[in-house]
């Protein structure tokens, strides 16, 4: 069930109503029971892991907490998180282990012939693995009390806002919300409302749309790889993955805020960043957040040295990018990110200037910051590439363009088309980044607030483009 | 309260949607109008006998669109046949085998139905979604149509909304309206993203789906009493092997013809390189009529 279809919009509708009416233990009731039809209305044949997996993590978590015994402890962990990380491994991963080391021995001159398999990804098992993995840990670190209950627990791990592509809800912030009751508050619901909107504006508008010219850049339907079809492609893309995992974000969020939950922010305004690092702050935060806390600083962070530092952040962003994708391109993708962050790193170090967004407020009219938002779209943009290829050789035809220039009549349709679907993007960004709101316009009269959603459903209705596009994030 | 008065605003922009659809919208568009008049002359062909004219259906995308001059055609026919066309663009097999469904239980009852399709549209295994969804499927297809296309459950259910609703089902054609006023370039960029470079068709592989098809269209044409002719139009330079399809076709017992091959085509009579021109019409149609006298 795709967050932009009329099913997904009836079952959110059947089950909301239906929630409203019942106690909290009914409500985690009936959310679990909807979160597995959700997953199994996806592929009903993985609902066997997901539950296995909860079951286990459940008790290991429980054992863990009871338990003094340093030994047994770390048994229980390593189980847990090896169970967790054996599933995603070979769902996600074994294929490209297989063929990689099949190609480096085979570079070697020992020519191994490694059996491929079948393998379908289980939706949403980077996220939900993700999560398992945090409450685990944080329950061995004593950071988190075990959940008492299999019931809430299930329903941390499964929620259907956030179970096939996040935002990676963290134990501290959803558990305690699965246990106590939630209230219903008829502002917070119409925040709820209206991000789904604003969400469904970014996806089907924004994305949809967008995404129509990066396909045809980089399936070569546009022609033959130029800046012009570089730049169409790129762009295009740049705006498609942002809309495209914003909006299912928002539409996230908003679900869950329509039955009382809050689920953390994933984007504040991210081609608005002024150095990467500030970029990082502000894109996929759930994500971001949790590699820095789950593995930058388990593996030393900043703590032990500058070269330590440098490899703890190279570490970090190749193993983000691989978690995006079996592929060497999601590789390279990470491989830009850390170098650059560590550039970043050691150019502050130089010249002695922190890279801390406080007086953001004040900066983001000056030249200077528009030209540092400028350079850091433009190195996200070139990261982009990796991302939206097949393959490093395809990443590599398209960068090739920029050594040749050639020109249709159809591009300059192509970008008068991509700068209208992206200006009100950027424009909404500005707003948002201007004004500093969680939710769209929160302080301005409602009035204004219905008519801007109803503007945002309007358009919806006009630009939605007709093909039913899965979101990009599901295939991680 | 701000989330009922929102909830009642968007409940009302879609029933004022839809009431657009079909009191401006679809009477507005020339596109439209052209598909409903069809329909509706599609519906109300009834068959002849003996002396009384009969009624022959012509269906098809825009290979017949482009290709056919239906007033020629008409009059190289007459008086013995009533020609009644019916296109609806960007169709294929599947979209037609379920339309035809659909036309005879609403009541569409002609002598002979003219399916003209090119090759790989008679071998493509998809459907026009939500247009078709509105159009050309009955609900009690669905499941089939499902099954034949391995349709998501998300899908399918878009089309059963499709079906009822004119806005939902035409709300593409109505974006393309919308984005083509606005850029007015969109129709050539539209034209370069959808152009694909197509192999060429492995006819073994395509044996066993041609002769499936050939069967479920005799069958269909038997249990609703009407003749069926397949037309192969050209259809440019990637639609080579018309005699050999028409080959594995006719062997089933269906009746094809092949007025004019695809290589018998001049690159000066395609407007494309994939519909005809006007000269190009002419020529087809000249060979369709004089092809289709024989087999009527």
């Amino acid at each position: 069930m795709l967050f932009d279809t009329p099913v997904y919009l009836l079952f959110l509708t059947l089950v909301v109503a239906a929630y409203w009416r019942l106690d909290r233990r009914r409500q985690n009731q009936l959310l679990l029971a909807a979160s597995y039809f959700f997953y199994g209305w996806w592929d009903y044949r993985f609902l066997t892991l997901i539950l296995i997996s909860t079951v286990v993590d459940f008790y290991c978590a429980r054992y863990v907490a009871r338990s003094n015994d340093a030994h047994r402890r770390k048994l229980l962990l390593a189980l847990s998180v090896g169970l967790n990380l054996s599933f995603l491994g070979f769902f996600k991963y074994y294929n490209f282990f297989a063929d990689s080391l099949a190609t480096a021995l085979g570079s070697m001159g020992m020519h191994v012939s490694m059996p491929v398999l079948q393998i379908i990804l289980p939706p949403g098992i980077s996220f939900y693995t993700f999560q398992a993995l945090a409450y685990i840990v944080d329950v061995y670190f004593k950071k988190l009390e075990p959940a008492d209950s299999l019931l809430d627990y299930a329903l941390f791990i499964s929620f259907f806002p956030h179970l096939i592509a996040g935002p990676i809800q963290r134990p501290s912030h959803l558990l305690p919300q699965t246990q106590r009751a939630r209230e219903f508050d008829r502002y917070k619901f119409f925040d709820g409302m209206q991000l789904i909107l604003t969400g469904l504006f970014r996806k089907c508008v924004i994305a949809d749309n967008c995404a129509l010219l990066a396909d045809g850049a980089f399936n070569g339907t546009l022609g033959p790889p130029s800046i012009a079809v570089l730049a169409i492609g790129t762009y295009a893309f740049a705006w498609q993955i942002y809309g495209d995992f914003s909006g299912y974000s928002d539409m996230a969020r908003g679900a869950a805020q329509l039955m009382g939950f809050h689920f953390m922010v994933n984007f504040r305004q991210p081609y608005l960043a002024t150095s990467l690092q500030d970029f990082w702050r502000r894109w996929h935060i759930s994500l971001s957040t949790w590699l820095r806390d789950y593995l930058y600083i388990p593996l030393g962070g900043s703590r032990n040295g500058e070269k330590q530092t440098y490899r703890n952040l190279m570490l970090t962003m190749l193993i983000g990018g691989l978690w995006h994708g079996a592929n060497w391109t999601f590789v390279v993708w990470g491989g830009i990110h850390g170098g650059w962050l560590a550039l970043e790193r050691a150019m502050g170090k130089l010249t002695g200037i922190s890279d801390k967004p406080a007086e953001e407020e004040q900066i983001l009219w000056s030249a200077g910051a528009w030209m540092k938002r400028l350079l850091i779209f433009h190195v996200v943009c070139l990261c982009w590439v990796f991302f939206r290829a097949q393959s490093l050789h395809e990443a590599g035809r398209m960068l090739s363009g920029l050594g040749v220039w050639s020109w249709r009549p159809e591009y300059g349709t192509a970008l008068l088309m991509l700068a209208a679907f992206s200006v009100p993007l950027f424009l909404l960004d500005l707003l948002l980044e201007i004004r500093q709101e969680e939710y769209p316009l929160m302080r301005i009269a409602e009035p204004w607030r219905i008519a801007s959603a109803m503007t945002m459903a309007f358009l919806v209705l006009c630009f939605a483009a007709n093909q039913v596009n899965a979101f990009i994030y599901f295939q991680f | 309260m701000p989330s009922v008065l929102l909830l009642a605003g968007l409940v009302a922009m879609l029933a004022g949607a839809e009431a657009a659809a079909r009191a401006v919208l679809s009477p507005s568009s020339r596109i439209q109008q052209r598909v409903t008049n069809e329909l509706d002359g599609a519906r109300s062909l009834r068959a002849g006998s003996g002396s009384r004219e009969k009624s022959v259906l012509i269906a098809g995308n825009s290979l017949l669109l482009a290709g056919v001059e239906m007033d020629r055609l008409r009059s190289a026919l007459q008086p013995d046949w009533r020609c009644q066309r019916l296109v609806i663009e960007s169709t294929t097999y599947l979209d037609w085998l379920y339309g035809l469904r659909r036309l005879h239980r609403e009541g569409a009852r002609p002598n002979v139905v003219v399916l003209m399709l090119s090759t790989r549209h008679f071998l493509e295994s998809a459907v026009r979604q939500d247009y078709f969804a509105h159009y050309l499927m009955g609900i009690e297809d669905l499941p089939a149509v499902a099954m034949a296309t391995e349709m998501h459950p998300t899908v399918a259910t878009g089309m059963s909304l499709a079906h009822y609703s004119l806005f939902y089902g035409i709300r593409s054609e109505l974006r393309r309206t919308l984005l083509g006023n606005l850029f007015p370039g969109l129709e050539r960029l539209t034209g370069l993203l959808t152009r694909r470079k197509r192999m060429a068709l492995d006819l073994e592989k395509v044996k066993p789906v041609a002769e499936e098809r050939a069967r479920e269209l005799e069958q269909l044409s038997r249990s609703d009493g009407y003749r069926l002719v397949v037309v192969l139009p050209p259809a440019g330079d990637e639609d080579l092997q018309q005699p050999e399809v028409a080959d594995l076709l006719r062997r089933q017992g269906l009746t094809v013809l092949v007025p004019v091959s695809s290589q018998d085509v001049p690159k000066t009579q395609y407007s494309d390189g994939f519909h005809l021109n006007n000269e190009g019409a002419r020529v087809f149609t000249d060979r369709l009529a004089h092809e289709l006298k024989g087999a009527l």
